[in-house]
């Protein structure tokens, strides 16, 4: 009952739909254009079986010489390369490379689509962690704004109704982002006819990752199809989208007002952000700091592979967004006691 | 029976309220102290905004945060600075706190159409609170504040700025709403004290000062308060009360601890000049 209230009065805010009307003009437009009426190959296998032979040591090696890796950062290396030995096997038998996917633009449709800064999803998972961390505070701050706080947390509900605040923020900030997602893919995919392509493994020898020691095969833990992957990429940044409006909500709780809150996002994701720059690469402290929440956004092209050189362990994007969805429930819940406790001015 | 024992609150360094004693039973108090006196800190107390440094704050025996919902439900706030939502309407902003008050909806809807009529809302129930007047927009706050119909009622600074027609009408509602519960009420307007409280509570240097009845509280300085259109006479030290023109001659009231009715003529003392006596070194 007071969750509905909660949440309508956050979904009346007229600036959040222009905002997630602007988001989805913008993801529109941000479509290259002139991929547009290009017809893909979706028939032509891939000649070769690029995982029959492959030697993942090799690359873990490259990685330990390239970055003059101590022994106990190269042993979890060479660890990570052992296992993905056995998921390169495992691709290799089920002849996942011979996969057709695009054609020879597979790799630049699959990174139109999955890349964390330039891609569709990359800009949606975005625009919905920005929207749930804002929709977060404006929950939240809403009665300092509008100055009833005096009144509303005097009343029987009290200040219990921050639990009614911060679930309603978060049902509308994962609702936003589900609805902006399902806008922005509708179109997409009405420009993109993937209707050969979904059955697809992911790992078709016409995908490949570029990084600082060329090019890799795309090799995921578990085997993938086209459509399966958009599923678990959507499903895992709808779980990022969550910490991120826990992120709002502790942040808004702490905060004087909507502004203020605002700033203290961005302060503390720039830190999070810059914290690889600032930790010596040989520490296990360093590939720790790729598993926050805003990292796991810009790596999100590389979810449920190997993750390359920013990993020194499997599924960072699993381990990484359970690690900050705990963390982040956590601060939220410190944040409600505080509040319970605290002299409201 | 409400009851603060020994109640200090400290912001910081600064004490705000040192070791405050009262017991609320129905009736209307009126505290009546100079501006920074620490009226809202009380208040904010009464109404767990804020927490005591040390001391207690019991109902009917227990700690009002270990009653938490329960304390909450029996109390009727209207804050110094009462905010709303400008895009409601007056109904819709009283049944969003009616839900937050636990009312059910049903005897929410009646509840709230029925206090709008009381504070004389009923034609404008469904008009946004945007362009409402002070005096409306602070109706609505009392409205509000008696949704549960609470034993205790809290009103800080009820009249502060309405006209003097609005701030009749709010006393003459203060009074119907004050039966069969606790009133506390803030204020520095003397004459709301003289009309509708019969306790008044007065704080100075962060303790409380007084705590009784207007006549009680006026008898404190009785024999000082005199009248004279010629104050250059008096030679003794005095402290001037008010002055008004009274047939081409200043008429001035005035205090003094010796007896001057050789001089001028006895004045039965107000609260105002009561008010002005006992806060005379602050600047107000
Ligand atoms: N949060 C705070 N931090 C520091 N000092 C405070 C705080 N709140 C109140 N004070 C101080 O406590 C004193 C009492 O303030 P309070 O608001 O209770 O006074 P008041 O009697 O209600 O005054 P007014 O008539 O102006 O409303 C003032 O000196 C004020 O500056
Ligand atoms: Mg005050």
């Amino acid at each position: 009952m007071i969750f509905l209230l909660e949440l309508k009065k956050i979904l009346s805010m007229a600036a959040l739909w222009s905002f997630v009307a602007l988001c989805f003009a913008f993801n529109i437009w941000a479509i290259p254009s002139n991929l547009r009426n290009v017809d893909f190959d979706t028939t032509t296998p891939f000649p070769e079986n690029i995982f029959d032979g492959y030697s993942a040591s090799e690359t873990a090696d490259v990685y330990i010489a390239m970055f003059n890796l101590s022994d106990r950062v190269a042993d979890r290396m060479a660890i990570k390369h052992e296992a993905l030995q056995a998921a390169a096997n495992e691709r290799a038998a089920e002849g996942a490379s011979f996969s057709p996917y695009l054609g020879e633009l597979t790799q630049v449709m699959h990174l139109n689509l999955f890349h964390g800064v330039a891609g569709v999803l990359g800009r949606l998972l975005f625009q919905g962690m920005l929207l749930a961390a804002l929709v977060a505070l404006l929950a939240i701050g809403y009665e300092r704004a509008s100055n009833t706080e005096h009144s509303i947390y005097t009343t029987k509900k009290g200040r219990g109704l921050l639990r009614s605040k911060i679930a309603a923020g978060l049902v509308a900030g994962v609702g936003l982002y589900i609805l902006l997602a399902a806008a922005t893919l509708a179109v997409y995919f009405v420009m993109f006819d993937y209707g050969a392509v979904w059955g697809n493994n992911v790992s078709s020898g016409f995908n490949y990752v570029i990084d600082i020691i060329g090019a890799r095969p795309f090799i995921t833990w578990r085997s993938f199809t086209v459509a399966s992957y958009l599923g678990a990429s959507i499903g895992l940044g709808l779980l990022l989208v969550v910490c991120f409006s826990l992120m709002g909500a502790s942040v808004a709780v702490f905060s004087k007002n909507g502004y203020m809150g605002f700033l203290a996002l961005l302060l503390i994701n720039a830190l999070f952000l810059a914290a690889p720059l600032a930790i010596p690469m040989n520490t296990y402290s360093y590939f720790a700091s790729f598993y926050s929440p805003i990292w796991l956004w810009w790596n999100s092209h590389l979810w449920f592979t190997d993750g390359g050189i920013t990993t020194l362990w499997r599924h960072f994007e699993l381990w990484g967004t359970g690690f900050s969805f705990l963390a982040l429930a956590v601060t939220c819940l410190f944040a409600v006691k505080k509040f319970e406790k605290r002299d409201i001015q | 029976m409400l009851l603060l024992d020994n109640v200090t609150k400290k912001f910081g360094k600064f004490t705000a309220l040192e070791d405050i004693s009262l017991e609320f039973s129905n009736g209307v108090y009126g505290m009546l102290a100079p501006n920074g006196a620490g009226k809202t800190t009380l208040i904010k107390m009464l109404t767990t905004l804020i927490f005591p440094t040390s001391g207690e704050i019991l109902w009917n025996g227990d700690e009002i945060t270990k009653l938490d919902a329960d304390y909450r439900d029996i109390i009727g706030y209207l804050p110094q600075d009462f905010g709303y939502y400008k895009n409601h309407s007056p109904r819709d902003f009283m049944l969003y706190i009616a839900a937050l008050k636990g009312i059910d909806q049903a005897t929410a809807k009646i509840k709230t159409d029925q206090l709008l009529e009381t504070v004389g809302l009923s034609d404008v129930k469904n008009k946004k609170m945007r362009k409402f007047s002070g005096g409306m927009v602070q109706r609505v706050g009392i409205a509000q504040a008696m949704l549960n119909n609470p034993q205790i009622l809290i009103l800080d600074e009820p009249t502060a700025g309405l006209d003097p027609k609005e701030r009749v009408r709010f006393r003459n509602l203060i009074s119907t709403l004050s039966k069969d519960r606790i009133v506390i009420l803030s204020t520095h307007i003397v004459s709301d004290i003289e009309t509708i409280a019969n306790h008044v509570i007065m704080f100075k240097n962060h303790k409380l000062l007084a705590n009784d009845s207007p006549l009680n509280i006026c008898e404190t300085i009785a024999d000082k308060v005199f009248e004279t259109n010629n104050i250059t006479a008096i030679k003794t030290p005095y402290l001037v009360l008010t002055e008004r023109q009274d047939g081409g001659e200043t008429l001035t009231r005035f205090a003094s601890e010796v007896d001057c009715s050789s001089l001028a003529s006895p004045a039965n003392p107000s609260l105002e000049d009561v008010f002005l006596y006992i806060y005379r070194d602050e600047t107000l």
